[in-house]
């Protein structure tokens, strides 16, 4: 019985040390869609990786955001609101440990939706901005169209974004940050409320920095 | 039945145990009170930690020091020293919204939910940690001070 326990037990540590690469790439995340384009005039199929769709949305100086905002960058994506009284708190503390970690670092962005627009104005944003202690340039905080904002949270960056009495403040989300590379593709999603998930995060961040300069 | 008295008694004597050790390094203990006041006054602190880590520290975090400009500090928080009653009305109803304040302001969020007793709690153990010596504040002091709440 017991060399049974000791051979599961050794199959176990295998199977853990092999999950460990110490170097692996990060993972594209989404659907891949199969399309059809033409190759020399044959009709072919090509496989597409899920990317962020195109946005248009105001930051917290008034400044129209977009996708090419954020060419050349990285970005950490979020959604909260000013008044959650629950996880938003913890999570714009985890984003400004990210922002105080790559201010420096031209290539990292860091994108805040509002899910509450209508309350999270332009002023009420670059109110909290400027409480929060941070710069448009690294952090931008966004409002914009409330059906454009819930469905690029749920189409591209996956995750929940919607009005609900039930819960606290009115609207369900997750505290999910996202990171994006510069192709608009999802190359992970990490909890913000967690701090040992942004410290991998950061990790992570630093990974993908490398890998567009090998 | 011998027998049950000395487990009730053992359990209370752990339950005791326990709760000293638990003593918040953070808080300050006065030393005039008697011993019933004493072990009151200690339970109304080590309740009060484990609601306010539960409902305020994700704002004001676990040493009291607040975040940023965005949620204030409660290390020697002058609301708490001069103006505890308005502290209370804060807790339960969070802040008052004026119909002209813009929509600037950082709102602290209503505890409808927290009864007088755990509010007493709270207020003991914010009122006594982190330089702040408030001492013992009570269920009927709690109840006086929401009575004069402007509802809202
Ligand atoms: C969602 C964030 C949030 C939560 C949760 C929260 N607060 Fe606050 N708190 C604030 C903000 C913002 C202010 C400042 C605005 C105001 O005074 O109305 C504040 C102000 C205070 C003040 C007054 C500080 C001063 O010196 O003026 C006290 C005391 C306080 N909170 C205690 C608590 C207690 C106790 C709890 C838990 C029962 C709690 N807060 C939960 C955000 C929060």
């Amino acid at each position: 019985m017991k060399g049974y326990i000791l051979i599961g037990c050794l199959f176990f540590f295998i199977g853990a040390c092999k999950e460990i690469k110490p170097n692996f790439e990060l993972p594209i995340l989404g659907r891949t869609k199969i399309i059809n384009i033409e190759v020399n005039g044959v009709l072919t199929k090509d496989t597409i990786s899920h990317r962020i769709a195109d946005f248009t949305f105001v930051n917290q100086d008034g400044a129209i955001v977009t996708n090419s905002s954020f060419k050349n960058k990285i970005y950490v994506a979020d959604f909260f609101f000013i008044n959650c009284p629950s996880i938003c708190p913890e999570m714009s503390k985890q984003m400004y440990r990210i922002y105080e970690k790559f201010l420096e670092n031209e290539h990292v962005s860091l994108l805040s939706h509002t899910i509450d627009p209508e309350y999270d104005t332009v002023a009420a944003l670059a109110n909290y901005a400027r409480l929060l202690g941070v710069n448009s340039e690294k952090w931008q905080f966004v409002t914009g169209d409330k059906e454009q904002i819930y469905n690029i949270g749920e189409t591209s960056y996956m995750v929940v974004a919607n009005e609900d009495k039930n819960a606290p403040g009115g609207f369900i989300h997750s505290g999910a940050f996202l990171l994006i590379d510069k192709e608009r593709q999802v190359r992970g999603v990490y909890d913000g409320t967690v701090t040992s998930q942004v410290d991998l995060l950061i990790k992570d961040i630093n990974k993908l920095l490398m890998s567009y300069e090998q | 039945m011998n027998n049950n008295y000395f487990s009730l008694f053992s359990i209370c004597f752990l339950m005791l145990g326990c709760n000293s050790h638990q003593k918040p390094a953070e808080s300050y203990f006065p030393e005039n009170f008697d011993d019933v006041s004493q072990i009151k006054y200690a339970q109304y602190i080590i309740q009060g930690k484990i609601l306010y880590n539960a409902n305020c520290s994700n704002c004001h975090q676990h040493s009291g020091q607040g975040f940023r400009n965005l949620y204030p500090a409660l290390i020697m928080s002058t609301t708490l020293t001069n103006d505890i009653g308005s502290a209370a009305c804060l807790i339960k109803y969070g802040t008052k919204k004026s119909k002209k304040a813009s929509n600037l302001n950082i709102l602290m969020p209503a505890q409808t939910e927290l009864s007088n007793l755990e509010i007493a709690e709270i207020l003991t153990y914010i009122g006594n940690s982190w330089g702040n010596q408030k001492g013992f504040i009570s269920v009927n002091n709690v109840a006086k001070y929401l009575v004069d709440c402007t509802p809202h």
